[in-house]
């Protein structure tokens, strides 16, 4: 979670001048046919574009490799869900234990395919600093008619920020309750159970009271959910048409060729 | 001006007594009033009340003639009073120092431009335009309130409420932010000061003491500071100036003449050298 959303690089590469509307329509295409890959070549082939995109940007692999890191329990056990639950040619059998070799197979596609997901949101984060995401969804999503379900889309972007900012400090406010529970004495290896609540009761109470601080702090700074402005104001340049174009062409040419 | 008649204020949850009980202040523009007084004795609600987080159970609140009571009055009541909070932890909202500031700016729904330039203008004032792409969690907690000001600064109040805000601070960032209270009321603006050090409030036009929810004393410093049953209503005084207080009441000083009380060593000594 930590390092997913708090990898932004500064840096002055291509990708890093897009509008940030351009590269979440880019995300979202490029997630589109990464749940489309099936073949070994087409996974390679988008793992190219990464190698590409990420080479553009700039940004130390590493950094994109490193967002994986925190997702990596999730990636095993959707490779092991496959492998041993998926119908077809046992590899081998002991009981009721019977891994498939079309498992295997779903496995790694599955697995890679949310791999590459990652990857590519992660260049979106790296090059992107989140308030200029947030301001992106924001106005990607202003003329959806979210009055009707009582939210305007100000509402969701800051919402959105106010998650950004909040979740480091709620780790944050973990830690030092739980090491304040360590020093009054609280076991935590032995008594999961009971070390549990005495984190998560202090941790909801104070996370409450944060909240109503910052709910007061809003509105005593006249926010009301309404139109508001922005101190970055989004353009889109030659560049980011261009991208699209390139986008729009790919899109088709993978539609007419299947 | 601010006018505060007959306020009386009762929260919900705690119904037995109010917990402001019909006060009646008026705060002239350019003023700098201090307000002190014991843990719990009601002065946050009271503040709260000048930027219409909370409205009155009875009396009214008016910021320039306009009513807190009414709900179109609101917005603009709360672009004249700015507020400043205790804890700097929350009541930051953007993820570095300039989106913090922004974001009064950006609910007034100033062009991109106006916004720009009010950021600068105001981290420049109060000395931090330099930690611009900062995340303000990363300060020191001096600087935290420095930034919680420039955030209001960047509305463009006439009035600032400060409500403890050098209460987790130390004595070097106190005398910091006492400096950048100093020169904002010099550019004009009404400086409305909570706090519970004595210390504070030298530099003050008015001293209000509140008592359970009851104003005890509301006049200038000097006159407030002299008061024989002012440690009844728990405010700490600096023992300089309850000696100050003695030598005078017996006669062997004659201080308070001007406006500098004796609040260090030296200045008593200095009143002292005078009188003999
Ligand atoms: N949200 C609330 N609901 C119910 N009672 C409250 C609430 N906030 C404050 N009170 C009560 O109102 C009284 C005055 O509180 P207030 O916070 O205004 O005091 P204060 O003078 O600011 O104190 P401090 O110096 O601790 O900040 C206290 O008795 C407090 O318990
Ligand atoms: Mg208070």
């Amino acid at each position: 979670m930590h390092s997913f959303f708090f990898n932004y690089v500064p840096g002055n590469s291509l990708i890093h001048h897009l509008d940030p509307r351009t590269k979440l329509l880019a995300v979202m295409v490029a997630s589109i046919f990464i749940f489309n890959a099936e073949t070994f070549l087409e996974l390679v082939t988008i793992a190219g574009f990464f190698v590409i995109i990420a080479f553009i940007s700039g940004v130390n692999y590493s950094i994109f490799l490193k967002s994986l890191r925190p997702m990596s329990l999730f990636f095993i056990f959707l490779f092991f869900i496959q492998l041993f639950l998926s119908e077809g040619k046992p590899i081998f059998t002991i009981g009721f234990i019977n891994p498939t070799y079309e498992g295997l197979i779903t496995g790694l596609q599955i697995t890679t395919r949310f791999i590459f997901l990652i990857l590519f949101a992660s260049i979106l984060t790296a090059t992107t600093q989140p308030v200029m995401i947030t301001s992106g969804i924001e106005r990607l999503i202003r003329p959806l008619p979210l009055k009707y379900i009582g939210v305007s889309s100000f509402d969701i972007a800051t919402m959105m920020s106010l998650s950004i900012r909040f979740i480091p400090l709620l780790f944050d406010n973990a830690k030092k309750i739980q090491y304040a529970q360590m020093s009054r004495g609280m076991d935590f290896k032995n008594n999961i159970f009971k070390s549990f609540s005495s984190v998560a009761v202090p941790l909801i109470m104070s996370t409450k009271r944060t909240a109503q601080d910052i709910a007061i702090a809003m509105e005593s700074r006249c926010y009301q959910g309404i139109y508001r402005t922005s101190l970055f104001e989004l353009e889109m340049k030659n560049a980011d048409w261009i991208v699209l174009l390139g986008i729009s062409i790919m899109v088709l040419l993978f539609m007419f060729l299947i | 001006m601010i006018d505060i008649k007959n306020l009386v204020y009762q929260y919900e949850s705690n119904s037995k007594y109010p917990v402001l009980d019909r006060l009646n202040i008026q705060i002239k523009k350019g003023e700098f009033v201090s307000i002190v007084g014991e843990n719990g004795c009601g002065k946050s609600t009271l503040v709260q009340h000048l930027n219409a987080l909370l409205i009155p159970s009875k009396g009214t609140v008016q910021i320039e003639g306009l009513d807190t009571k009414k709900q179109s009055n609101i917005w603009s009541i709360r672009q004249k009073v700015g507020m400043v909070f205790q804890n700097p932890q929350s009541q930051f909202i953007g993820t570095t120092v300039q989106e913090d500031v922004a974001f009064g700016p950006e609910n007034l729904a100033l062009s991109n431009h106006e916004i720009q330039t009010r950021v600068n203008d105001a981290l420049e004032q109060v000395g931090m335009l330099d930690f611009k792409e900062y995340n303000p969690m990363s300060l020191s907690g001096g600087q935290k309130q420095c930034v919680a000001i420039a955030g209001v600064l960047a509305m463009k109040p006439e009035y600032i409420v400060l409500d403890e805000i050098t209460s987790m601070l130390d004595d070097k960032s106190q005398k910091t932010i006492s400096d950048i209270i100093k020169h904002l009321q010099k550019n004009g603006i009404t400086i409305i000061y909570v706090t519970h050090r004595i210390k504070d409030v030298v530099n003050s036009d008015r001293i209000i003491v509140m008592s359970k929810g009851r104003i005890l004393y509301n006049d200038k410093p000097q006159t407030v500071l002299e008061e024989p049953s002012l440690p009844e209503s728990g405010i700490e005084i600096p023992p300089i100036v309850e000696l100050a207080n003695r030598l005078k009441r017996d006669g062997i000083i004659d201080t308070y003449n001007n406006k500098n009380l004796p609040f260090s060593n030296k200045e008593l000594l200095e009143d002292l050298c005078q009188s003999i």
